[in-house]
C-alpha cells in the first residue's frame, strides 16, 4: 500500500494546476455560468492536452489511463469551480469501455478520446417516478424522458438507460436529432443541464444489460461523490488560509479556539471523505467496487460537504456571502453533487437495505 | 404561570394577516418574485408605509411617541407573521433604531424624526460594519470630526444594506481616536442623499443585495449626533441587542415545514414510507417546537420587562441553524429536484428550499455570529470564566 502519487501523476496533476489556474479565472467561471453553455475553447485545449484520451483505451486511440488518472483531472478541474463536461465524458466513456460491445466501442470511444464527441450520460429519472424510457421492440428508436441531464443541450452523444423487451441496457443516442427535445432546468450548481423527451430518437448502439445500467450507475455515483469531496476540500482550503490573513479583536480569526475547533472538525471528515473517495475510483479500477461501496461513500460524501460548506461560510462571515467572493461556486456545486446520482437518503438506504440483505 | 396567548394579541394578529391579505397587490408579488433581483422597489415600500400609517409597525411604540403603548408580543407577533407570509417589513426601523431614538434622542430630535417614521417617511439603512470591523465592531475607524457647527464623515462602511433605498441611515462612527476604542464612538442620523455619500451594490449568494457605502468629506449639522458623544458604542449594543430578537423569527422555518409536508403527501407519498425521510421531518418539526419556544419566551420575557440575554441568544442560534440544517435535508429529501431553483416554475416549494439554503449563512453569522452567541450564553449566560 502505497498512497502518494507516482512521479507521472504528481507531473499530471501540477500541470493540469498550473493549467486551471492560468486558463479559468473566476472571471471566466463567470462568463460560462452567464452563457449557461460549456466553453468550448477550453474544450479544445483540454483535448490538446490528451486529457479526453487520458481513460480510454490504447486500441481506441487512448492513453490506457485508470480513473484514478483521471480524477486527478476532475480533482483540479472541481479547485476552479469550472463547469466542464469532462466528468459526464468520463462517466460515459468508462461505462462504454467496461460493457460496450466491440461495435459500440469502435464508434463511440474513439470519438470521445479525440474530444470531437461530448458525452452526457442519462441515468436519472428523477427517483424513477417518470420511469425508463422504452424502446421500440427493434431497438431503433427510444423513447421517454429524463430530467436533470447535465450538458444535455450540447452533448453530441447521449447514454440513455432504457429497456428492450423488458430487459435493461444503454441506448446510444446522438443528441442533434428531431426526435430529442430538451428543456432547461435551472438548478442550484449552475451545471448546465435539461430535462429531455425522447420522442421516437434513432438509437446508434445499444449497450444490452442490466450489469452495464449499474455499471453506469457506480460510475456516476462514484465520480459524483469524489466531486462533491473535491469541492469541500477546496472551500475547506479557502478557509483555513482566510482564518489565518482576516483579523478581529486584534488577533487572526484562526487563534480563536471555536474557529479551530470547526476548522478541526471540518479538516477530519474532509479527509475521511478523502480516502475514501481515492480508495472507492481505485477499487472500480480493480473491478472490486461493489454496490454497498459506492452507495457508502456517497453517502458521506452527500452527507459531509454541505455542512462542511456552510460551516465554511460561518467562518468566512460577511465576504464569503458575497458573489463577488470565490466561494460561493464551490458551495453551489458542491451541493448539487451532494443530490446528483442518489442523494445521501437515496445512497442510505442502499447501505442499509445492503445490511439486512 | 399562564402559558395562553392574550386575546388581544391573538385578534392583533388577525389584524396583521388582514392588512397582508388586503395589501398584497399583484405588483406587490410581482416585486418580489423579483426581490432576489431588485431589492425592494416600490411596490414594497408603498406596502412598508401603509404598515406605517395605520399605525401596525409602531404598534409596542409609547403613545407619547404616536404608537399604542402595547407590550413586546404585539411587536413580535407582527415580525412574525410578515416573516411567515414572505412580506417586507421595516423591522429594524421599529424594532431597533425607533426605540433607541427614544431613549437616547433630545425632545427636539424626537419631535423631528419619530412622526415621520410613524408616517413611513423615514427609515433607515444600518451603518455600522466595515471592512475591518465585523465582529470586532468597535474597532470601526471610519471618522465623525467635529467642524463648527457641523459633522464631516469621512470613511467606508460595508454591508450598508438597504442604503440604495432607505430615507436615512443610523451611523455609528469613530468621534475619538484617542479614547480606548468603546468609548470613542457616536451615533447619528442623517439623510442618505447628503452630499459625499456613495453606494455601491454587493450581490449576494443568497437573495438581494447590501451595498459597500463611502463617505467623502460627508458634512452634517451638529445635532444629527443622536446621544452623548463618545457613548455610542452602548447605544449600538443597545440597538443590537433588539435585532438579534428580530433575526430569531421561526416562523418561516414553521412555514418551510408545513409546506414540505404537504408537498410529501400529494407529490412524493413514497416518502411518508421512507424511514430517512420520516426521521427528517420529524427532526424538522421538532427543531420548529424549540425554536417557538425559545422565541416565544423572549417575547413574553421582554412582555413583562425583563431583558433577555442569553435567551435572545439561544433563540437566534438555534433558529439559524435550524434553517440551515433542515432546509438542507429536506433537499436531501427530494434529491435532484430538491436543488431545482424558482425560476423553473415546477421547483419543489416554489425554489423556497434552494433560497433558503442559499441564505442560510447570513442567519448564521449575521447580528452577532453564532458563536459569538455561544460565548454570550457561557460567559455572561450560565457565567462562566471568560
Ligand atoms: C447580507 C448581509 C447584510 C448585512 N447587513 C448589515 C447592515 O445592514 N448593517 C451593518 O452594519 N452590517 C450588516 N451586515 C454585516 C454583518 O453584521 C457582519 O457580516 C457580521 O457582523 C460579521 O462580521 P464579518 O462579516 O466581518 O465577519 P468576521 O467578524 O470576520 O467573522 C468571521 C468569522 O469569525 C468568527 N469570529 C470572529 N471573532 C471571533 C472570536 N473572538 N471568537 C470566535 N470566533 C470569532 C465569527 O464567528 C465568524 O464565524 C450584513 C452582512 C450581510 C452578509
Amino acid at each position: 500500500m502505497d498512497l502518494r502519487l507516482s512521479e507521472l501523476q504528481e507531473l499530471l496533476r501540477a500541470n493540469a494546476q498550473e493549467f486551471f489556474e492560468r486558463e479559468v479565472t473566476f472571471e471566466r467561471i463567470r462568463e460560462i455560468e452567464a452563457a449557461d453553455t460549456p466553453d468550448t475553447q477550453l474544450w479544445e485545449q483540454m483535448v490538446q492536452l490528451g486529457w479526453t484520451s487520458l481513460p480510454i483505451a490504447e486500441q481506441y486511440g487512448g492513453q490506457g489511463g485508470t480513473l484514478l488518472d483521471t480524477s486527478i483531472l476532475v480533482n483540479e478541474a472541481c479547485r476552479v469551480a469550472l463547469p466542464s463536461p469532462f466528468t459526464s465524458t468520463l462517466i460515459g466513456a468508462a461505462a462504454v469501455q467496461a460493457h460496450g460491445s466491440e461495435d459500440v466501442k469502435n464508434s463511440l470511444l474513439p470519438r470521445l478520446a479525440d474530444g470531437v464527441a461530448i458525452s452526457s450520460a442519462v441515468l436519472e429519472s428523477d427517483d424513477a417516478i417518470y420511469g425508463d424510457p422504452q424502446t421500440t421492440s427493434d431497438g431503433s428508436t427510444v423513447s421517454g424522458e429524463k430530467r436533470f441531464v447535465e450538458f444535455g443541450a450540447t452533448s453530441d452523444v447521449h447514454l440513455v438507460t432504457a429497456t428492450r423487451n423488458g430487459s435493461q441496457g444503454i441506448a446510444v443516442v446522438s443528441r442533434d436529432q428531431a426526435g430529442v427535445e430538451l428543456s432547461p432546468v435551472q438548478t442550484i450548481g449552475a451545471i448546465p443541464q435539461v430535462h429531455v423527451r425522447y420522442d421516437g430518437a434513432a438509437v446508434e448502439g445499444w449497450i444490452e444489460g442490466a450489469e452495464a445500467v449499474d455499471g453506469l450507475r457506480d460510475l456516476g455515483t462514484a465520480l459524483t461523490a469524489f466531486e462533491a469531496y473535491a469541492y469541500a476540500q477546496k472551500a475547506l482550503d479557502l478557509t483555513v488560509e482566510y482564518v489565518q490573513l482576516r483579523v478581529q479583536f486584534g488577533q487572526p480569526l484562526g487563534a480563536f479556539q471555536a474557529v479551530q475547533m470547526r476548522c478541526a472538525d471540518m479538516a477530519t471528515i474532509v479527509e475521511g471523505s478523502r480516502f475514501l473517495a481515492n480508495e472507492l475510483l481505485w477499487k472500480l479500477d480493480q473491478g472490486e467496487a461493489t454496490r454497498r461501496d459506492v452507495a457508502m461513500v456517497k453517502a458521506i460524501t452527500s452527507k459531509m460537504a454541505p455542512q462542511v460548506l456552510q460551516d465554511c461560510h460561518m467562518l468566512h462571515g460577511g465576504i464569503g456571502y458575497m458573489q463577488e467572493y470565490d466561494l460561493h461556486f464551490f458551495t453551489r456545486r458542491g451541493k448539487e453533487a451532494s443530490l446528483r446520482w442518489g442523494s445521501a437518503r437515496e445512497a442510505m438506504n442502499v447501505v442499509v437495505d445492503t445490511a439486512f440483505a | 404561570m399562564d402559558y395562553e396567548m392574550p386575546a388581544e394579541v391573538l385578534e392583533f394578529r388577525k389584524q396583521v394577516q388582514d392588512f397582508i391579505t388586503s395589501h398584497r397587490t399583484p405588483e406587490l408579488e410581482a416585486e418580489l418574485a423579483e426581490h432576489h433581483i431588485h431589492g425592494y422597489g416600490p411596490a414594497s415600500q408603498a406596502f412598508m408605509q401603509a404598515m406605517a400609517r395605520e399605525g401596525l409597525a409602531a404598534v409596542s411604540w409609547p403613545e407619547e411617541y404616536g404608537g399604542q403603548g402595547k407590550g413586546a408580543l404585539f411587536l413580535w407577533t407582527l415580525a412574525e407573521e410578515c416573516a411567515r407570509e414572505g412580506v417586507p417589513f421595516d423591522n429594524l426601523t421599529f424594532i431597533s433604531v425607533g426605540p433607541m431614538i427614544m431613549r437616547n434622542g433630545t425632545e427636539e430630535q424626537k419631535q423631528e424624526i419619530l412622526p415621520k417614521v410613524l408616517r413611513g417617511e423615514m427609515n433607515f439603512a444600518l451603518g455600522y460594519t466595515e471592512p475591518n470591523a465585523g465582529t470586532d465592531l468597535a474597532s470601526m475607524q471610519t471618522r465623525a470630526t467635529r467642524d463648527g457647527d457641523e459633522w464631516v464623515i469621512n470613511g467606508q462602511k460595508i454591508y450598508t444594506s438597504s442604503a440604495h433605498l432607505a430615507t436615512h441611515v443610523w451611523l455609528a462612527a469613530r468621534t475619538e481616536p484617542e479614547a480606548p476604542k468603546h468609548r470613542g464612538i457616536s451615533t447619528f442620523v442623517l439623510p442618505l442623499n447628503t452630499p459625499g455619500i456613495t453606494v455601491r451594490p454587493l450581490w449576494v449568494m443568497g437573495e438581494g443585495r447590501t451595498n459597500e457605502t463611502f463617505w467623502e468629506d460627508v458634512r452634517i449639522p451638529a445635532d444629527s449626533l443622536i446621544g452623548e458623544e463618545n457613548r455610542g458604542w452602548y447605544i449600538v449594543s443597545g440597538a443590537l441587542d433588539l435585532e438579534r430578537v428580530a433575526i430569531g423569527t421561526y416562523r418561516p422555518l414553521e412555514k418551510t415545514v408545513s409546506d414540505m409536508v404537504e408537498h410529501i403527501k400529494a407529490e412524493r407519498p413514497e416518502l411518508a414510507d421512507d424511514a430517512f425521510a420520516r426521521n427528517a421531518v420529524a427532526d424538522a418539526l421538532m427543531r420548529v417546537e424549540v425554536a417557538r419556544a425559545l422565541a416565544t419566551n423572549n417575547a413574553a420575557m421582554v412582555h413583562s420587562g425583563l431583558i433577555p440575554t442569553m435567551e435572545a441568544s439561544m433563540g437566534k442560534i438555534w433558529t439559524t441553524d435550524s434553517r440551515e440544517r433542515v432546509n438542507d435535508a429536506f433537499m436531501d429529501l427530494l434529491g435532484r429536484s430538491g436543488g431545482m431553483q424558482a425560476e423553473n416554475g415546477d421547483a419543489p416549494l416554489d425554489g423556497a428550499l434552494d433560497a433558503a439554503w442559499r441564505g442560510a449563512p447570513v442567519g448564521r453569522f449575521g447580528g452577532g455570529t453564532n458563536d459569538i452567541q455561544r460565548r454570550i450564553i457561557a460567559n455572561r449566560g450560565l457565567g462562566l470564566p471568560r
